[in-house]
């Protein structure tokens, strides 16, 4: 089910109500039930696969804490990684492999191919299995104590808030939280429900809103002209932030409520000088997974390549985060673009430095922000077209931008998006800037508190859309 | 957790009156707009505004085939045009329920009946124009097959949510005056594009050998319903079933058997029936622009027929 509907919402009460009222020692299995129930809500047969890497997963771990020589630790993370790696990589790169290996073979008149798999993507494969490796990781490293209890791994894995979409947690995080016992906190309650309302403000009134405008463009970019397309990126790179923070923020409340604590995900990564500070501040659970596992391992084995090892190590990250986002050649070019990107902050650091020194700073600030987000939104085209094809179409229409008036579009339509931005950028501002000031949410004043909820509630009702797409994180 | 029950309760109390305050407001002025293209309709029904001598009821097939106007012209009496695109027979009459609610019952009731009439399948098609009206029975009688249902009922606010935009165009309606003209004259609009048969073709496509119409018990009952309210009311029912094209009427494998019932009916209640599927305006395509509907050159054609043949009915 999802986050933005109404029987998620009655799921939520229930589950919530059900959790408090249970004695601590069988909240784990409240939690475990619901989350199954959860799961099994979008395909139920699909229990089994993520059932598989539990189950491999918790042996495993049990498995490398026991073992005494390095090589039988080494092999018994390597069969850990295969399995998850395996997984996702037939339910979610199979087809995608096989349609490159297909066409390579054709040119050399080879017409035999492999079948495709007709299988849908499990929900959230992508989140649950980085989740699940980053524990037998751990546990190898001798970070982490193997989790003896099979339900709390299990929930460790599966804990609905964040099992289809992030944040992708780490086990010192999660599973001494899954051992607490978590009475119940007035503040915790509260501040948690502030969060999903502020949540599915960002989904239903900013996100939904803005992929009206942005799923009409992008259907058929050859139908606008450059002005339209270039105002769909634009709302294209807001759409897909307030998406996944509103979906990560429902998820932070969600948990909260019951005394949990998830990762912050998101960090006002629009105000980022740099795309560096960028991945700092975007899908930080992400971004800190690969930094962990896949980047620095790789840099310090190819160290003596000197710069060129962290360039390499650099290229090879962000290429695989590309690929993670998605089985295609869009998600590819989106990584490289972000990897050559960072490649050329990391080789020019000093320069940049030194640069900053000659220009007024808030001159230099500024526009670095602005050059920052007009990468990101260049490099959106990518991540959001159908094909190449289609990208290369939206490149071509932005030539024309500014040269002839939007045609096709009401004005009027447009109003709506734009009050929506406002209300994010403002927000986002004050966070940024001004943290202490202007908490409506948490006034002492309760009329203005309780008038800025309420109002929030309203403008979700008046302005949000509730048919619109489901959370475009769901898809990874 | 005292202390948030208590808070949670009072700020529940507070949002629910906010919101049912809300909704009063975003159901006027919806009734008020053209969002959908029934409001008007739905708007005169519940103001007393019709008070109508004749109403014509049916599905598309009496909205945009049946002209008030002519009937007026030619029986010097009110007349007003109750059909619905694209809805059941159920919730025909349950329209006519809500209009003997409201305004004075009709001297005529001209029924336009069909081989696919009687049926009581989901209701999706333009279904938002009754959302205003929820409180006028809509949820207990259909909202087991509808794309409205008791959550939309209970919960304020919630059903808006089925269309992006409604409580916006509810509120903004709330302050201005009533939508005068909706293109429609009394109900009745006609189309007057040519014929087109790529609709058709694909209903054949799809349909081999035919397909059969059924007739579903509840729409069943509630037909029988309409006749006897009609009997009660001293209410003149008179059925009428329109010209169709031939090329669709064969696509009905047991049209015959369904319009029996209707002549058994129309025997057993000592109604007038008149049944043109046999008219040779059905061969004639260039009075259709689809496979069910009249044009408005069609349309002409059929009403003078039409009021030529109830002349000795309606006085």
């Amino acid at each position: 089910m999802l986050f933005n509907s109404f029987d998620f919402l009655v799921f939520f009460i229930v589950v919530t109500s059900l959790y408090f009222a249970c004695p601590y020692k069988f909240r784990w299995l409240i939690l475990l039930v619901a989350s199954c129930y959860f799961y099994m809500d979008f395909v139920p047969i699909y229990i089994l696969i993520l059932g598989f890497t539990i189950v491999i997963d918790y042996f495993a771990g049990l498995f490398i804490e026991r073992a005494t020589e390095p090589h039988h630790r080494k092999m018994l993370l390597a069969a850990s990684i295969v399995a998850n790696v395996g997984v996702l990589a037939v339910f979610k790169y199979f087809n995608f492999i096989n349609l490159n290996i297909e066409i390579l073979l054709h040119h050399f008149n080879y017409h035999d191919p492999i079948p495709f798999l007709r299988i849908l993507l499990p929900i959230g494969l992508s989140f649950h299995t980085f989740q699940a490796m980053s524990y037998t990781i751990e546990v190898y490293r001798g970070n982490q104590k193997a989790e003896k209890h099979f339900g709390i791994y299990s929930l460790y894995v599966m804990f609905y808030p964040q099992l289809v979409a992030g944040p992708i947690e780490r086990p010192q995080n999660i599973l001494p939280q899954l051992h607490s016992e978590h009475p119940f906190n007035y503040n915790l309650v509260v501040s948690g429900l502030k969060l999903m309302l502020w949540g599915y403000f960002k989904k239903l009134v900013i996100a939904d809103r803005l992929a009206l405008f942005v799923n009409m463009v992008y259907a058929h970019p050859k139908s606008y002209n450059g002005s339209a397309v270039a105002i769909a990126l634009v709302f294209f790179a807001v759409q897909i932030y307030c998406d996944f923070s509103g979906y990560t923020d429902i998820a932070l409340g969600c948990a909260r409520v019951m005394g949990f604590e998830l990762m912050t995900n998101f960090n006002r990564p629009f105000f980022s000088r740099s795309v560096t500070e960028f991945w700092r501040r975007w899908h930080i659970s992400l971004s800190s997974w690969f930094n962990d596992y896949l980047f620095t391992p790789l840099v310090v084995s190819v160290r003596n390549w000197g710069k060129f090892a962290v360039v390499f190590s650099l290229m090879v990250t962000f290429l695989i985060s590309g690929v993670w986002h998605g089985a295609g050649w869009t998600f590819v070019i989106f990584g490289a673009l972000h990897g050559i990107a960072i490649v050329y902050e990391y080789l020019t650091k000093k320069f940049r430095k030194r640069l900053s020194k000659t220009v007024p700073k808030i001159i230099y600030n500024n526009l670095s922000t602005l050059l920052t987000f007009l990468f990101l939104i260049f490099s959106w085209i990518f991540f959001r077209a159908k094909s190449i094809t289609d990208a290369f179409t939206i490149f071509r229409d932005l030539k024309s931008f500014g040269a002839e008036p939007m045609h096709g579009i009401d004005a009027l339509s447009l109003l709506h998006p734009l009050i929506a931005i406002l209300i994010l950028f403002m927000v986002e501002y004050k966070m940024e800037y001004f943290p202490q000031k202007f908490n409506f949410f948490a006034s002492p004043n309760i009329v203005i508190r309780w008038g800025s909820l309420i109002f929030t509630g309203f403008l979700i009702l008046l302005l949000g859309v509730f048919n619109g797409p489901r959370f475009i994180y769901f898809q990874f | 957790m005292k202390k948030f029950l208590i808070k949670l309760s009072v700020f529940t109390c507070i949002c629910l009156a906010i919101a049912y305050a809300l909704q009063w407001m975003i159901d006027t002025g919806l009734k008020k707009t053209n969002v959908s293209t029934e409001y008007k309709e739905w708007y005169e029904i519940t103001k007393s505004k019709i008070n109508a001598d004749i109403i014509i009821m049916g599905s598309s097939k009496a909205k945009r085939q049946i002209s008030p106007k002519e009937f007026e012209q030619a029986f010097k009496l009110s007349t007003y045009n109750l059909g619905m695109d694209g809805q059941n027979f159920p919730m025909q009459k349950w329209r006519f329920d809500v209009y003997l609610k409201y305004n004075k019952k009709p001297k005529y009731v001209i029924q336009i009946v069909s081989p696919q009439e009687l049926i009581n399948d989901l209701i999706y098609y333009n279904y938002t124009q009754f959302i205003p009206y929820l409180n006028e029975g809509y949820i207990k009688r259909f909202g087991r097959h509808s794309l409205l249902n008791y959550r939309d009922f209970y919960i304020p606010l919630y059903k808006y949510c089925h269309e992006t935009g409604m409580m916006e165009a509810g509120l903004t309606g709330f302050f201005k005056k009533p939508v005068n003209d909706n293109n429609k004259y009394k109900g009745f609009l006609s189309v007057s594009t040519r014929w087109n048969d790529s609709v058709l073709t694909l209903i054949k496509k799809q349909n081999p050998h035919g397909k059969k119409a059924h007739i579903d018990p509840h729409a069943y009952s509630d037909f029988i319903d309409l006749i006897r309210t009609c009997k009660k009311e001293k209410i003149d029912l008179i059925l009428v079933c329109c010209p169709t094209p031939a090329s669709f009427q064969d696509v009905i494998v047991n049209r015959d058997t369904i319009m029996k019932t209707y002549q058994d009916l129309s025997n057993k209640f000592g109604l007038k029936y008149l049944n043109y599927l046999k008219d040779p305006i059905c061969n004639d395509t260039a009075m259709f622009y689809n496979f069910n509907h009249l044009n408005t050159h069609g349309v002409a054609v059929f009403n003078k027929q039409l009021i030529s043949d109830l002349k000795g009915e309606i006085r």
